[in-house]
């Protein structure tokens, strides 16, 4: 069945590089990330994108509410670093994040993580006829540089080897710019970390869904929900599926982003397999991100 | 300027990275026998007793007593020296040594009840998971 879909790729790929010198949609979205996941964008060439994001604590529920002043005195997690057009299809990036999923009994994921990302964009949307879709693929490897605690064997920061220290994410984003106003985008997804926990699992397959309306120049309104697919991965076993809403301000040079989202962790390599809180329970948090790009 | 070769850097990470795979599983924990029902975790069963208890000024929290107790990463290193273990649990009754102290300011617990005793215990034993 994978390679099927792969053969079809291939064959969607091929038929569609013909088109190559038609026009194309240039920007699908407006940036290179929704609220959790990528989207399709890639950097033009010689471009830089220095990037700044943020996710506060539980805004309500048990851990949120006015003790916490609504999680804006807790950093659940921060990312820092920047991405560079290498041409105009390949981005790579580097970013440290602090590291904030867990699992439901207190399992804590990689933290104090430095990714390494790259993006290539195999396909672009034709403005008339042409592609239907622009294609992404998108990929980071996560290491994390935290002292290692060699007396619990019964923790991930144990690390006994090198090795479980990273963990990688890879996927492909399917999007289209159905008008003026709206885009669309899918994005199946395989996570892999090195040393998981002995109820958890190393692979894990997902589906991302991302949209993004449009509504004055100024202004955008973005929305994504990722499903990790897996046996463990239920609501029963305190595990949810992450969804994000923000508001695009891009103000010409910088791009802010104001976000709500239940995710805790910002990298794909956390958030994906650590998302345990519940919007319903009030366990969703303020985030922001500032995005600033140079010309080089 | 050219700084394409700084991204070197990253992209040959990534590939070191890549070329370190495995698909490694933790052991399955000892269930301690000081535990009755399931293993605590330090956020947020242990963290709500260390801010209730240890992590306030004037005590763990800015200097005054040794070890900032504002976090996982905080408390560490007392309770790998063993000295956490020692000061709650064993020496719980001496009214200077046993944490809390009895001169701990108005206010603040002096003593931990019995449960906050159990449930420590059980997470110390099952290996302190954060």
């Amino acid at each position: 069945m994978r390679n099927m879909l792969f053969f079809l790729l291939i064959i969607l790929l091929a038929d569609f590089t013909s088109a190559s010198a038609q026009e194309v949609i240039t920007q699908t979205f407006k940036d290179s990330r929704l609220v959790n996941i990528q989207s399709v964008e890639t950097l033009s060439k010689r471009r830089l994108d220095v990037r700044i994001g943020h996710r506060f604590g539980d805004l309500l529920g048990d851990n949120g509410g006015w003790s916490t002043f609504y999680g804006l005195e807790q950093a659940t997690d921060v990312m820092i670093g920047a991405e560079y057009g290498a041409t105009d299809q390949l981005t790579v990036g580097f970013f440290r994040t602090k590291g904030a999923g867990a699992l439901p009994d207190g399992q804590a994921g990689l933290r104090q993580v430095l990714n390494g990302t790259v993006k290539y964009a195999l396909l672009q949307q034709g403005k008339e006829g042409g592609a239907p879709v622009s294609l992404t693929f998108w990929g980071v490897a996560s290491a994390s540089t935290a002292e290692r605690i060699p007396d619990n064997p019964d923790i991930i920061r144990n690390f006994s080897t090198f090795a479980h220290r990273m963990a990688y994410h890879g996927q492909l984003m399917i999007a289209s710019r159905l008008s003026d106003r709206i885009a669309l985008q899918l994005t199946p997804g395989y996570t892999h970390r090195n040393v998981v926990a002995f109820q958890d699992e190393n692979g894990l397959f997902s589906l991302g869904l991302g949209t993004r309306l449009q509504i004055s120049r100024v202004f955008g309104l973005i929305a994504d929900v990722t499903f990790p697919f897996s046996d463990y991965r239920t609501t029963e076993n305190g595990f949810y599926p992450a969804l994000g809403i923000g508001l695009e301000i891009d103000s010409g040079g910088h791009l802010f982003q104001l976000n709500f989202t239940n995710a805790t962790g910002i990298m794909e390599t956390d958030f994906i397999p650590y998302t345990t809180s519940n919007w319903l329970d009030g366990e969703f948090r303020f985030g922001f991100t500032i995005s600033r790009l140079f010309n080089l | 300027m050219k700084i394409a070769p700084l991204f070197i850097f990253p992209a040959f990470t990534v590939i070191l990275w890549c070329s370190s795979c495995s698909s490694d599983k933790l052991p399955e924990p000892m269930f301690a026998a000081t535990c009755t029902d399931s293993i605590p975790a330090y956020d947020p069963q242990v963290r709500q007793i260390i801010e209730e208890t240890c992590a306030y000024s004037g005590c763990h929290l800015d200097g005054t007593a040794p070890g900032v107790y504002d976090s996982y990463s905080g408390l560490l290193p007392n309770i790998e020296s063993g000295a956490f273990r020692t000061r709650v649990l064993q020496l719980r009754d001496d009214p200077n040594q046993g944490m809390p102290p009895d001169y701990a300011p108005e206010g603040r617990p002096r003593d931990l009840t019995q449960e906050q005793l159990d449930l420590i215990e059980c997470w110390l034993d099952s290996g302190y998971p954060e």
